[in-house]
């Protein structure tokens, strides 16, 4: 049987959205329904991915995640501004026509989430083993790791740096390099360096990062 | 009152009847990027600007770096201008193709949506290769900086880009035939084309962006609320702006009524001026692409930072976008504004009077909640 998910924004640019689109334009284990396709009503039971921050000041859109977290079997944060914050770690409110919209969060600080997949936006060859792991049932270590990403609240090129290379276990593969959305990892001297005023605090470096990332697994997972 | 939800757009809104009067309704939460930049450094800027919208990134970061290079009064080399407009072509493509996907069930019958969305498809898929190659991401490109491009581009690189590009324009041929033909329109598509719209238009360049065709003093940016005087007028978080007092058209069409002539006065014209222009792109980009001369340099080798005041001006997929930016002695973002065209566009949409002349508009929500007033 086919999955049916569907994908909700909260208020984020889109760019999720679309990368969704393209990744499930030829995946023939679920059905995906999303509203740049078209309007549609969300069943019970059904797997819900999520993108886009959740704005605390905003008591409807609130009560409307808390509806979906009921609604869904399986939630996804989609993108890094759902699971871990992103780019909308920097908001601080006070612009017009909406000043009082100051604080965004992860969707994980109001509900329960069962999957976490950063990234700005995440990219097609991440989202497909995600959805056919997702499709097989079984608990595989890539499904894992976007579990334990659930646990935290914010990621950055600074906790890559702390947790991998100032711990001496980095290996130099370059994968956080490649991995970057803005080009803010670059090698020096054969080990990462971050630009610090590049880094959006996506998280994608520290979940391709194949040291960092069984580093959450260890840490909240077992 | 009667509410609906609007699907099929880039974002969230709703679309409010009270008696015969609409009203478009952002409800997207306002992050509020201008005030989020006070006080970061221009590296930060143009990365954190180009998220504000992920159907027209490339164009924010455009005329960020436009305004900051403004500010510091710098000029990029040649090559670093031509490989930046061949980027924000691209993305305007994409972003037309984008918005065909989902405006094809309103314009042509039930039977030939699937075809044409398929080929749509396959042309964005090739768009983003492209894109790809050129600029390091399909969404959020990496690669433009203040001062030009980041990366050098050779010849292999835009041989290989030149023939992805002849494929999808090959494509694009097919939806162009398909979808200007009207016998395969549905009704409300050909009501629309004999429903004539009398606007004021506005653009400042075909292809890039130009600040001394505008002049951005005359722009004045007003809340929702002060548009309409119903209460739920103030649940928007979109701003709109008007030009001399006057609102005006941005886009596609009023690009091509000022720059080339383009006769459709019906409200479907947007759509076919869209089309248009997929093929005006394609063309300037092979252009571009034979000015490109490897081996110079693709950005300004070096500039000084400091207090200065820059104006950025592109011609965004959906019209005229304007970044101003205010330095402060340490190279720091002291002030920020931005303009987005769906603000222009929002009073424009509602007198259209129904939600397929909204969708043709292609509202951008998320740029549409990012915007501050500016006193005047």
């Amino acid at each position: 049987m086919k999955m049916d998910i569907f994908h909700i924004d909260l208020g984020g640019c889109e760019g999720c959205s679309v990368a969704l689109l393209r990744a499930m334009l030829d995946m023939e284990s679920c059905n995906f329904r999303s509203r740049l396709r078209g309007d549609f009503e969300i069943t019970d039971g059904a797997i819900i991915m999520v993108s886009g921050p959740i704005c605390m000041n905003d008591p409807e859109k609130i009560e409307f995640l808390k509806k979906l977290r009921e609604k869904a079997t399986t939630l996804i944060a989609f993108g890094s501004c759902a699971a871990i914050g992103g780019i909308t770690r920097y908001c601080r409110g006070g612009q017009q026509p909406k000043p009082h919209h100051m604080t965004f969060q992860p969707i994980n600080a109001v509900v329960k989430v069962d999957y976490s997949i950063p990234g700005c936006p995440p990219s097609p060859r991440m989202i497909k083993p995600f959805i056919n792991s997702l499709a097989s049932g079984k608990q595989s270590n890539y499904l894992q790791i976007f579990k334990a990403v659930t646990n935290v609240k914010k990621l950055s090129g600074f906790d890559l740096i702390d947790d991998v290379i100032l711990q001496n276990i980095c290996i130099s593969c370059g994968a956080c390099v490649l991995s970057c959305p803005t080009g803010a990892m670059h090698m020096v001297g054969g080990k990462p360096d971050l630009i610090v005023e590049k880094c959006i605090r996506c998280g994608t470096c520290y979940v391709r990062c194949p040291r960092a990332s069984q580093l959450l697994v260890r840490r909240y997972l077992k | 009152m009667k509410e609906k939800k609007i699907s099929r757009i880039g974002g969230e809104a709703e679309l409010i009847s009270i008696d015969t009067s609409k009203l478009f309704i952002v409800t997207a939460p306002v992050r509020g990027f201008e005030k989020m930049v006070e006080g970061k450094s221009p590296s930060f800027v143009v990365q954190a600007v180009m998220r504000i919208c992920g159907i027209c990134h490339a164009s924010h970061a455009i005329a960020s770096c436009e305004a900051f290079e403004h500010a510091f009064g710098i000029y990029p080399p040649k090559n670093g201008l031509l490989v930046r407009e061949a980027i924000g072509l691209l993305n305007r493509i994409q972003s037309h193709l984008l918005h065909n996907i989902m405006i094809l069930p309103d314009i042509l019958k039930s039977e030939f949506v699937e075809k044409a969305t398929h080929l749509t498809i396959f042309a964005l898929e090739n768009i983003n290769k492209v894109l790809s190659d050129l600029a390091g991401a399909p969404t959020h490109p990496n690669r433009i900086v203040i001062g030009g491009i980041s990366k050098e581009i050779n010849e292999n690189m835009i041989e290989r880009c030149r023939e992805t590009i002849k494929k999808a324009e090959e494509i694009y041929g097919d939806i162009e035939k398909m979808e200007m033909d009207e016998s395969k329109w549905r009704k409300i598509a050909i009501d629309a084309k004999n429903k004539e719209v009398s606007n004021e238009y506005l653009a400042s360049h075909p292809f890039y962006g130009d600040r001394f065709s505008i002049n951005p003093e005359s722009i004045e940016v007003i809340p929702y609320d002060e548009l309409h005087d119903e209460e739920v007028a103030k649940k928007s978080s979109a701003m709109v702006a008007l030009y001399d007092g006057r609102f005006v058209e941005v886009g596609p069409r009023a690009r091509l009524k000022i720059y080339r002539n383009f006769s459709f006065d019906g409200i479907i014209g947007i759509q076919i001026a869209r089309l248009k222009e997929i093929g005006l792109a394609i063309h300037r980009i092979y252009e571009i692409f034979d000015q490109i001369r490897s081996g110079q340099p693709f950005r300004t080798e070096s500039f000084m930072v400091g207090r200065g005041e820059g104006i950025g001006v592109y011609e965004a997929p959906r019209g005229t976008l304007i970044h101003r930016v205010k330095m402060d002695d340490d190279g720091r973002v002291e002030a920020y504004h931005i303009v987005v065209p769906t603000m222009f566009n929002i009073p424009l949409m509602e007198k259209t009077n129904s939600e397929f002349g909204i969708r043709l508009f292609d509202p951008c929500i998320p740029c549409a909640t990012h915007c501050e007033r500016v006193k005047t």
